[in-house]
């Protein structure tokens, strides 16, 4: 569903990604680990065309990116680090909007409701404005776009940075639960403890290449952060 | 769905953000404030302007009356001395039968009339001649003299009046400026756009909602309030053409708002922040309606120098003592030509000036004098008017100087609608003086029924369409550029750097 071919993206002598072969299938959970500058940021906006690969392809779905911005676009979610919604909407006309916008389709006030409670919106939250809404709701409502959107490929940019522990755990559930359901999840994180927990694999990022990639199942989580740690120290 | 399905673009998506952009635009209460005070600014442009009208109409009006009054108290005087009882007039305060029966006696005071939204122009129509005063011995050169003289108020000349055309060419696009400068920025710094741009829907789409609903939001309420006040100050239209006016005005200011939302959308490509936007923005509107406008009046002025009015008045001066001192010759001259019937004094063989003689000898001075200015004064009129017409073609380097000269049209208080008026006095002129001449060339007097038949004056209806869509074209050629531009950047506008 997720896939590169020998992605590189340049800025002057600067390679930001270099060279990136990778493969996400539906139902995978890729955690890609990192520092910041190591390029998982990049591999994101490259699959959602915020810019222009200097060499290689980017693939959603079997299209180039680049060559079909538009019709990538209607299978793929992106939940940032921090997702912005209109503070002065609601977030049930947060998610009405983009959900229509989405797939032109206007869904019933009920269809939403129960979106946003599926997606873990706590009751009563819907009505109320999104500038009142902590980090963990509006990743909430994030998901809740992807659901409505019925997005194939889910990428995530530190999506649990600086969410309490119960909001990461809710949200790895709510991940592992989309994942069921055969969606593609490439996920940027510096939490290693939640990629072993919910990806199924990982890969480990420097300067811009892919230096490894695993089985999350096959690690534990000591040895994860150790593996961890010597590539960094390369 | 499955994931080989390929749902494009839907058709829907312009509404949905129609929809969206108007409910944002709505919940903005600083939106309100400002169209408010553009409401305000806007009822008291036209208040002025129609308090300014109306003192040139009363004006022009006043003069008409009192020359139709002069013209009546003649014609009774003249009965009563046909009549022979003259003897009973000579009790009047300055009465003399030779003046009432002078054919240079009579005069005319032809006025410019105004067009129906001549009130929003009070600073271009301020310094536009609206009234002529005229006998058969003025200078066809002289007949706005007294009009020139009265009409340039140097204090108003030196502040300008806050007319329509004054708020509309330069306050409105601060309007515009205001609440488009950060069409796209503004989401890109809350970071919403991100959110946005990873549906399928294409950035230019996106733009043009934007720029539609902004264009709905500020210039609806804006347009309306136009009309309001202008059916408040100026009155329902009361013909065809006068709802063509109002239909063309309207054209004249969505296309220019047009040029200032396209100018923002483009400054918008290049994804920087709200501020530089406004900043950049802002050096636009300085440029277009103030810097290019001052930079190509110097240019024109450089171009075909002004001619010097003092200088053409002494010039003048000089050639009619001349032709005065000339005087005598003319009149033995003109008897010569006409020895079957030659022009001599009064009765008494004095060479009084209300004698057929002098009315001939005054007659012949002014024709004299007007023909030895003509080549002086000609050339003045000529460098003044191609002046003029530089300084019209440069209009197409601004759209503020397009639009402007567009809205001053529609006025009425254009060069055109001014050089129309002076071109009709000439013409009624020419009527009025092929009416008493052969009266004096014949030594005769006036009578009373004479007065009956004076030509009248007649303005003619404006002639400007091609001009319009000149004017129209100045403000749709920047904007077409602007168009292409600006969807040209946001095919290729990426969310990300």
């Amino acid at each position: 569903m997720l896939q590169t071919k020998a992605l590189t993206k340049k800025y002057g002598d600067q390679t930001a990604l270099d060279s990136l072969d990778l493969e996400i299938a539906p139902g995978e959970i890729f955690c890609l680990l990192g520092a910041n500058g190591a390029g998982k940021t990049t591999t994101i906006n490259l699959f959602l065309d915020f810019i222009e690969p200097t060499s290689g392809a980017a693939l959603i779905n079997g299209l180039d990116v680049h060559q079909n911005g538009l019709a990538t676009k209607q299978f793929v979610a992106y939940i940032p680090e921090q997702v912005t919604l209109y503070r002065n909407l609601t977030g049930l006309e947060n998610l009405r909007f983009f959900a229509s916008l989405a797939t032109g389709e206007d869904f019933g006030m009920t269809k939403l409701r129960s979106i946003l409670k599926s997606a873990g919106l706590p009751d009563g939250a819907a009505e109320k404005r999104v500038g009142t809404y902590s980090k963990g709701m509006r990743q909430k409502v994030g998901i809740a776009i992807a659901m409505a959107k019925d997005a194939k490929a889910l990428l995530l940019d530190e999506p649990t940075s600086g969410l309490d522990p119960k909001a990461s755990n809710e949200f790895s559930e709510l991940l592992t639960r989309l994942s069921g359901e055969g969606v593609a999840i490439l996920m940027a994180t510096h939490d290693l403890f939640r990629a072993r927990e919910t990806g199924t694999r990982i890969g480990i990022m420097r300067a811009g290449k892919l230096r490894q990639t695993l089985r999350a199942s096959e690690i534990g989580h000591a040895d994860l952060e150790a593996l961890y740690l010597e590539h960094m120290r390369d | 769905m499955s994931a080989s399905t390929h749902r494009m673009a839907p058709p829907k998506t312009l509404s949905i953000l129609l929809r969206h952009e108007r409910r944002m635009a709505l919940a903005d209460r600083s939106l309100l404030i400002a169209l408010a005070i553009f409401a305000a600014a806007t009822l008291y442009a036209l208040a002025s302007g129609a308090a300014w009208l109306r003192g040139r109409e009363a004006d022009v009006a006043l003069a008409a009356a009192q020359s139709k009054q002069r013209t009546a108290d003649f014609q009774t005087d003249l009965r009563i001395y046909e009549a022979g009882q003259g003897a009973t007039l000579g009790e009047k305060p300055g009465w003399y039968p030779g003046w009432i029966k002078s054919p240079l006696a009579p005069d005319a005071r032809p006025g410019l009339a105004s067009l129906p939204l001549a009130l929003m122009a009070s600073n271009a129509g301020e310094v536009q001649p609206a009234l002529a005063t005229m006998r058969v011995a003025t200078s066809r050169y002289a007949l706005f003299d007294d009009a020139r003289a009265s009409t340039q108020n140097p204090a108003t000349l030196a502040v300008g009046r806050f007319d329509l055309v004054f708020l509309l060419t330069a306050v409105l696009p601060l309007l515009l400026l205001a609440f488009s400068h950060n069409l796209l920025s503004s989401e890109l710094e809350q970071g919403t756009l991100a959110l946005v741009a990873v549906q399928p829907v294409a950035m230019t789409r996106v733009v043009l909602a934007k720029l539609l609903s902004r264009a709905a939001v500020l210039l609806l309420p804006a347009l309306s309030v136009i009309v309001v006040g202008l059916l408040l100050f100026a009155g329902v239209p009361a013909s065809a053409a006068a709802w063509r006016d109002l239909g063309a005005l309207l054209l004249m200011i969505v296309s220019y708002s047009l040029f200032w939302l396209l100018l923002s959308a483009w400054v918008n490509v290049r994804g920087r922040s709200s501020s530089s936007n406004a900043l950049r923005l802002g050096g636009w509107w300085l440029a277009l309606v103030l810097v290019i406008p001052s930079l190509l009046n110097l240019l024109v002025l450089g171009l075909q120098p002004p001619p010097d009015r003092a200088e053409l008045t002494n010039r003048l001066r000089a050639t009619v003592v001349n032709a005065r001192n000339g005087g005598k010759n003319l009149v033995s001259d003109f008897n010569l030509q006409h020895a079957e019937q030659p022009i001599r004094g009064d009765a008494n063989g004095r060479d009084n000036f209300d004698s057929p003689k002098a009315i001939l000898k005054s007659w012949l001075v002014a024709q004299a004098s007007e023909a030895a200015v003509a080549p002086i004064a000609d050339a003045f009129e000529r460098r003044l008017s191609a002046q003029q017409r530089l300084a019209e073609r440069l209009r197409f380097l601004s759209p503020a100087l397009s639009f402007q000269s567009a809205l001053n049209r529609l006025a009425g208080a254009d060069r055109s609608r001014t050089e129309q008026f002076i071109a009709a006095v000439r013409d009624y002129q020419a009527a009025f003086r092929g009416y008493f001449v052969p009266k004096i060339e014949a030594g005769a007097s006036m009578t009373a029924d004479d007065l009956d038949r004076i030509p009248a004056f007649v303005m003619p209806a404006p002639r400007r369409g091609s001009a319009l869509i000149a004017d129209w074209l100045g403000l749709a050629w920047p904007s077409v550029l602007l168009a292409l531009l600006a969807a040209r950047g946001f095919r290729r506008f990426r969310v990300g750097k």
